[in-house]
C-alpha cells in the first residue's frame, strides 16, 4: 500500500506552551426568586452545581498534538473552553508560555488571546450566517492589526487556498457550503490569526467519513506548515488515536489516564480506558460479540461520591467508594488515577 | 490538499440574504397588496402639502358655509369639490385625512424605531450580560409590561401635556419593553450558538460582538414585531386622540378627526368619522400584511 | 438463521422529490433482499439515500416526495401502491422502524406506560382484546428484554427523565412489543456515547438472534455495522453500489468508493500516515454527473463509466455497480 507517511513533526522538548494547575470549572445556577421564597417556607431547594472539571493539571508541549477523550458530560468541552479563554476558570491556574494569565500584562494577554484558536464541532452554528467568508476569516486579523485592510483580501485568498477552498467562494453566505467546506472556512478563520495552539472540539464530528479523512489530513497538513500544536477533543478513540501523539482521559470532569496514544492503545491502564478500548467499534470482517460495561453515565449534577468510575467498574473495591483516586505516576508520561495501582493499604 | 471541484466561476452568482427575502417576499400577492396599501400610505403621508386640494389648517382658507357638505358636493366658489365631504369646522375630508395620515404615520413609526432601538439594545445587553444585569433589566422590564398601555399613556400625557412629541415619547415608554423581551429571546437563541463564542475566542471586544454578530442575526424577528407593532402605535394613538390627550387639534391624526366626527355619526353625517375610519383600516391592514408576510418568509430559513 | 424465508425483496426502487428546484433522485434504482433473522446494513453517507430508503419501505414518503418506480414486497406482499390502511396495519406491527432520535418514537408528554400500552392495543387481534394488566405486564417484559433496569419504576416515567441511551432502549423496546418480522433502524447510535452504544447494539443482537427479527440497520458508520450485520450493501447517490456479504465486502472491496471508504476510516494503525481520502464531494443530487455518479472523484474511471453501470455479479458472490471493479488486493 502507498500510503504516505509523514514524518512526525518534531515535539519540542522545551517549555510547555500551556499548562493547566489544578482547573476546575463550576456551573452554578443560583436559586430564583421563587425558589428563595420556597425555602423560606421550608422546601429544600439547593442550588444545582455542576461540577464541569475537576482539578485538572494538565502541560501542552510545543508542536504536539494532545488528544482528549471522553463522553458525555466527561468536561472535554469545558476544559477546551478554558483553554481557549472563552470560559475562565472558577479554580486554578492556566500558564501560557509559562505565565499565568491573570498575572498577564496587557500585551501578554493579547498574545495569549490570538495565540490559543478554537474550531467548533457544528459546522453551521460556528459561522455568523449573516457575514460573507471575506469577513469571517478576514475580520478579526484586521481588528487586531495583524493585516491592514488593504491587504485584507489577499490574506483571506491566500488562506483560502491553503484550506483547500477556492478563493472565488469569498464572497458566498455560509448557508451556500456543504459541511466539510463550512470545516475549512472555520480553519481558515483560526489560521488568520496565527495561532500556536488550535483546540479542535469535536471538529470532525459532524462529517461524513470521507470529508472527515480530507480535513484530518489538512489537519495533518496544516501542522507542518504552520508549526501548530492542537489540543483534539473527540468522543472517538479511532480518531484520535490517529491524529494525537499523547492521549488524556477523561471521566466526569476529571483526568483518569494520560500516556501516549501507543501506550494508551496497547497498555491501557484504567479500567475506564480499558473499556473504551474494548468496545471501539472496529472495521472487522468478523461478527463480533459485544460485551460492554453496564450503568448508565453518571450525571454531572450528582456525582458518585469515591471514584466517579465505581459504579460501573468491573474491578471496584470498597476503597473506590470512598476515596477518590489521585492521578499516579506509572513510568515516564503515563499516570493513571486507579486505587488498583496502589497497592497501600 | 484538494480543491473543491466545481469552479466557482461556473456557479450561479451568490445571493444575498436580502436579495432572497425580496425575492420570497414577491411571491405573495396578499402580501404585495399590503405592500402597496402601505406604499400609498407612506405616498400620502409624505406628499399631503402638495396633493392635498386644500390645507385645512389654514384658516383663513376655510368658508364656515362650507360646513358639513356631504360627499361630492361643490364648494361655494364653485373652484373645488369637497370629494369626500367636509367636516364641522368646513374642512376638506380628503385634505384632512392626508394629513392626518402623515401624522399618524409620523408619530406611529417614529416612536416604533426608538422603542426598537431602546428595547434591542436592552434585550440583547441582558442576554449578552447575563447575572445581574439580565435580572436587573429584565425587572424593569417587567414592571413596565405589567402596567397596561393605555393606563400609562394616560398618565403620562396627563403629565407631559399635548403635543406631538410628547405623543411620541409616551409610546416609546409604552412600546420599548416589549421589544427588549422579544430581543432578549432571539439574542439567547445566538448566544447559545458557537460563532458568538468563536468571535470571543478571537477578542473581539464585547461591543463588536453584540453589534457585529449578535444583533443582524437578532433582527429578522424583531422587524417583524416592528411591523406588527406599528400598527398596534397607530391605533393606540388614534384612541388617546379619540379621547382627548393625544396630539393637538392644529395637527390631528386620524385618531382625532373619527373623535371630531363622532358627534355627528347619528345626525346623519357619517362621513366626517367614516372616511378617516375607513383610512386608518386600510393602512393597519396594508402594515400586518407586510408584517405576517414578513414572519412567515424569515421563520422557516431560520432552518439553515 | 432459521428459515430462508424473504422477509424483505425490493426490485429497482425509485424514489424522487418534486422540488422548486427539479427532480432530487434521492433513490434511484435500489435492489435488495433481507432473509428471516438476518441483519442487513446500508451504509452510505450523506446525501446517499439510505433514510428514504428506509421511510419507502415503510410508505412514510410525503409529498413532493414519491415512489416513482420498483417493487417492495413483504414476505410477498407488494407494498408499493397498497392501501394506505395495509400499511398502517403494518407499521408497528410487522415492519417497526427505530430513528436516530428517540424523540421521534416518544411522546414527551406521556408517560412510557402509556405510550406502550397504546402500541400493543393499537395492533391487539381484532375479537382479542388485550386487557390493561396484560398490555401492562408486556410492556415490563419488553423493558426488561431490552436490559433496562427496574423496568416497573421505569414505565411510569415520562421520557424527559430518562437519558438518552435510555429513550433509546424504550424506542427500541416499543418497536419489538408486537413482534415485528421486520426491523428498520435509522441511525440509532449515533447520537449515543461509545458506552452506551455498545450496550444497545448487544441488545439489538442478542434480541435478533432470540426473536429471529430481521434487521436493516442504516448507518453511516462501517465499523459498528461490520460487527453487527451479516450481509452489507453501499449506498451512493441513490443507488447501490456494492451488497455482499460483511466480510467480503469489506475484506475485499470491489468497488472504488467503497475502497474509499475504508480507507478514510482512522484508525490507531494509521496514525501519522495521510488517509488515502477520496477527492471532492456527493454530488447534488439536483445535478448528477452523467453515468456512474461516483465517476468525478474515482481514481479508475474510464470513457466507459460515461454509461450508467448496471448491477452486475461480482467476486465472492456480491452485486456490485461498477465497470472497472477492483482486483482483490494482496492480503
Amino acid at each position: 500500500m502507498d500510503t504516505p507517511v509523514l514524518e512526525p513533526a518534531s515535539v519540542s522538548t522545551t517549555a510547555p506552551l500551556l499548562q493547566l494547575r489544578g482547573v476546575s470549572k463550576r456551573f452554578v445556577q443560583d436559586i430564583d426568586l421563587a425558589g428563595r421564597i420556597a425555602n423560606l417556607l421550608g422546601a429544600g431547594h439547593r442550588a444545582s452545581v455542576v461540577q464541569a472539571v475537576a482539578g485538572v493539571d494538565l502541560e501542552i508541549r510545543p508542536g504536539e498534538v494532545i488528544g482528549v477523550v471522553g463522553e458525555s458530560g466527561c468536561g472535554k468541552s469545558t476544559l477546551g473552553r478554558v483553554i481557549a479563554g472563552i470560559t475562565p476558570p472558577t479554580e486554578g491556574s492556566v500558564s501560557f508560555l509559562g505565565k499565568p494569565v491573570d498575572a498577564m500584562d496587557a500585551a501578554e494577554r493579547r498574545a495569549w488571546g490570538l495565540g490559543v484558536q478554537m474550531i467548533f464541532q457544528n459546522p453551521m452554528a460556528s459561522l455568523n450566517p449573516r457575514m460573507r467568508v471575506m469577513d469571517i476569516v478576514g475580520e478579526a486579523p484586521v481588528v487586531h492589526g495583524l493585516v491592514k485592510p488593504s491587504q485584507e483580501a489577499e490574506y483571506v485568498e491566500g488562506l483560502m487556498r491553503q484550506v483547500g477552498l477556492d478563493p472565488g467562494y469569498a464572497q458566498r453566505y455560509p448557508h451556500q457550503f456543504s459541511g466539510g467546506q463550512r470545516q475549512r472556512i472555520g480553519i481558515a478563520r483560526a489560521l488568520a490569526l496565527k495561532p500556536r495552539l488550535i483546540v479542535c472540539d469535536e471538529a470532525v464530528a459532524a462529517l461524513d467519513v470521507s470529508i472527515q479523512a480530507q480535513v484530518l489530513n489538512l489537519f495533518l497538513a496544516l501542522r507542518r506548515e504552520f508549526e501548530l500544536t492542537y489540543l483534539f477533543i473527540s468522543h472517538n478513540l479511532g480518531v484520535v488515536g490517529h491524529v494525537s501523539d499523547r492521549v488524556v482521559i477523561m471521566y466526569l470532569g476529571r483526568i483518569v489516564e494520560v500516556a501516549t496514544t501507543e501506550t494508551i492503545f496497547s497498555a491501557p491502564n484504567h479500567p475506564y480506558t480499558q473499556a473504551l478500548l474494548a468496545e471501539l467499534p472496529r472495521l472487522d470482517t468478523t461478527r463480533r460479540a459485544y460485551l460492554p460495561i453496564q450503568g448508565e453515565l453518571p450525571s454531572p449534577l450528582a456525582p458518585p461520591p469515591g471514584c466517579a468510575f465505581h459504579p460501573r467498574c468491573p474491578h471496584a473495591m470498597p476503597r473506590c467508594r470512598v476515596e477518590a483516586p489521585v492521578l499516579r505516576t506509572l513510568q515516564t508520561g503515563h499516570t493513571s488515577a486507579c486505587h488498583l495501582n496502589d497497592p497501600a493499604p | 490538499m484538494t480543491v473543491d471541484t466545481l469552479p466557482s466561476a461556473l456557479l450561479p452568482p451568490p445571493e444575498t440574504p436580502w436579495q432572497r427575502l425580496r425575492r420570497e417576499f414577491m411571491a405573495d400577492r396578499l402580501a404585495l397588496f399590503g405592500l402597496a396599501l402601505l406604499a400609498l400610505a407612506l405616498f400620502a403621508a409624505v406628499f399631503a402639502p402638495w396633493i392635498a386640494p386644500q390645507n385645512p389648517y389654514d384658516i383663513g382658507k376655510l368658508d364656515i358655509f362650507d360646513s358639513k357638505l356631504p360627499p361630492g358636493s361643490r364648494d361655494a366658489a364653485g373652484t373645488m369639490t369637497y370629494w369626500l365631504g367636509t367636516d364641522g369646522q368646513a374642512r376638506d375630508l380628503l385634505s384632512a385625512i392626508l394629513y392626518g395620515l402623515r401624522t399618524s404615520l409620523l408619530v406611529g413609526g417614529v416612536s416604533v424605531a426608538a422603542a426598537l432601538a431602546i428595547g434591542s439594545a436592552v434585550g440583547l445587553a441582558a442576554a449578552y450580560f447575563g447575572g445581574w444585569i439580565d435580572a436587573l433589566l429584565m425587572r424593569i422590564v417587567d414592571i413596565q409590561l405589567s402596567f397596561p398601555a393605555i393606563l400609562v399613556a394616560l398618565i403620562l400625557l396627563a403629565i407631559l401635556g399635548k403635543g406631538v412629541d410628547k405623543v411620541i415619547l409616551a409610546l416609546v415608554i409604552v412600546q420599548w419593553a416589549y421589544f427588549a423581551r422579544a430581543a432578549r429571546g432571539a439574542a439567547l437563541v445566538e448566544r447559545a450558538k458557537e460563532y458568538i463564542e468563536a468571535a470571543q475566542c478571537m477578542s473581539l471586544g464585547w461591543p463588536r460582538v453584540l453589534l457585529r454578530h449578535m444583533l443582524p442575526n437578532c433582527l429578522p424577528p424583531l422587524i417583524v414585531i416592528a411591523t406588527i407593532d406599528l400598527a398596534h402605535a397607530i391605533a393606540l394613538e388614534s384612541t388617546l386622540s379619540f379621547l382627548g390627550v393625544g396630539v393637538p387639534v392644529t395637527e390631528p391624526s386620524l385618531g382625532m378627526l373619527i373623535a371630531n366626527g363622532y358627534e355627528f355619526l347619528l345626525s346623519g353625517n357619517y362621513w366626517i368619522s367614516f372616511f378617516p375610519g375607513i383610512a386608518l383600516a386600510l393602512a393597519i391592514v396594508g402594515i400586518n400584511l407586510v408584517g405576517d408576510h414578513l414572519r412567515d418568509i424569515l421563520n422557516p430559513r431560520n432552518a439553515h | 438463521m432459521s428459515s430462508t424465508a424473504t422477509v424483505l425483496d425490493v426490485q429497482g426502487l425509485q424514489t424522487h422529490f418534486f422540488t422548486h428546484g427539479g427532480v432530487v433522485k434521492a433513490v434511484d434504482g435500489v435492489d435488495l433482499r433481507i432473509e428471516a433473522g438476518e441483519v442487513l446494513g446500508l451504509v452510505g453517507e450523506s446525501g446517499s439515500g439510505k433514510s428514504i430508503t428506509g421511510f419507502s419501505i415503510l410508505g412514510l414518503i410525503d409529498p413532493p416526495g414519491r415512489i416513482v418506480g420498483g417493487h417492495i414486497r413483504y414476505l410477498d406482499e407488494e407494498l408499493v401502491g397498497a392501501p394506505e390502511r395495509r400499511l398502517q396495519a403494518l407499521r408497528g406491527k410487522e415492519i417497526a422502524m427505530i430513528f436516530q432520535d428517540p424523540m421521534m418514537t416518544l411522546n414527551p408528554v406521556l408517560r412510557v406506560d402509556t405510550q406502550m400500552v397504546e402500541a400493543i392495543h393499537a395492533h391487539a387481534k381484532v375479537g382479542g382484546k388485550v386487557s390493561a394488566q396484560a398490555a401492562r405486564a408486556r410492556a415490563r417484559d419488553a423493558l426488561a428484554m431490552v436490559g433496562i433496569p427496574s423496568p416497573g419504576e421505569r414505565l411510569k416515567a415520562y421520557p424527559h427523565q430518562l437519558s438518552g441511551g435510555m429513550r433509546q432502549r424504550v424506542a427500541i423496546a416499543i418497536a419489538l412489543l408486537n413482534r415485528p418480522k421486520l426491523l428498520i433502524a435509522d441511525e440509532p447510535t449515533t447520537a449515543l456515547d461509545v458506552t452506551i452504544q455498545a450496550q444497545i447494539l448487544y441488545e439489538v443482537q442478542k434480541l435478533c438472534r432470540e426473536t429471529g427479527t430481521a434487521m436493516m440497520w442504516i448507518t453511516h458508520d462501517l465499523a459498528v455495522v461490520s460487527g453487527l450485520a451479516d450481509r452489507i450493501a453501499v449506498m451512493y447517490a441513490g443507488r447501490i453500489v456494492e451488497s455482499g456479504a460483511t466480510a467480503d465486502v469489506i475484506g475485499h472491496p470491489s468497488h472504488p468508493y467503497t475502497r474509499g471508504l475504508i480507507d478514510s476510516i482512522p484508525t490507531r494503525a494509521t496514525h501519522g500516515t495521510l488517509l488515502r481520502q477520496i477527492p471532492g464531494m456527493t454530488p447534488s443530487l439536483l445535478n448528477l454527473p452523467q453515468g456512474c455518479a461516483f465517476r468525478p472523484r474515482c481514481g479508475h474511471a474510464s470513457d466507459a463509466c460515461l454509461a450508467v453501470p448496471q448491477a452486475e455479479p461480482g467476486p465472492a458472490g456480491k452485486t456490485v455497480r461498477c465497470w472497472n471493479m477492483l482486483t482483490p488486493e494482496p492480503a
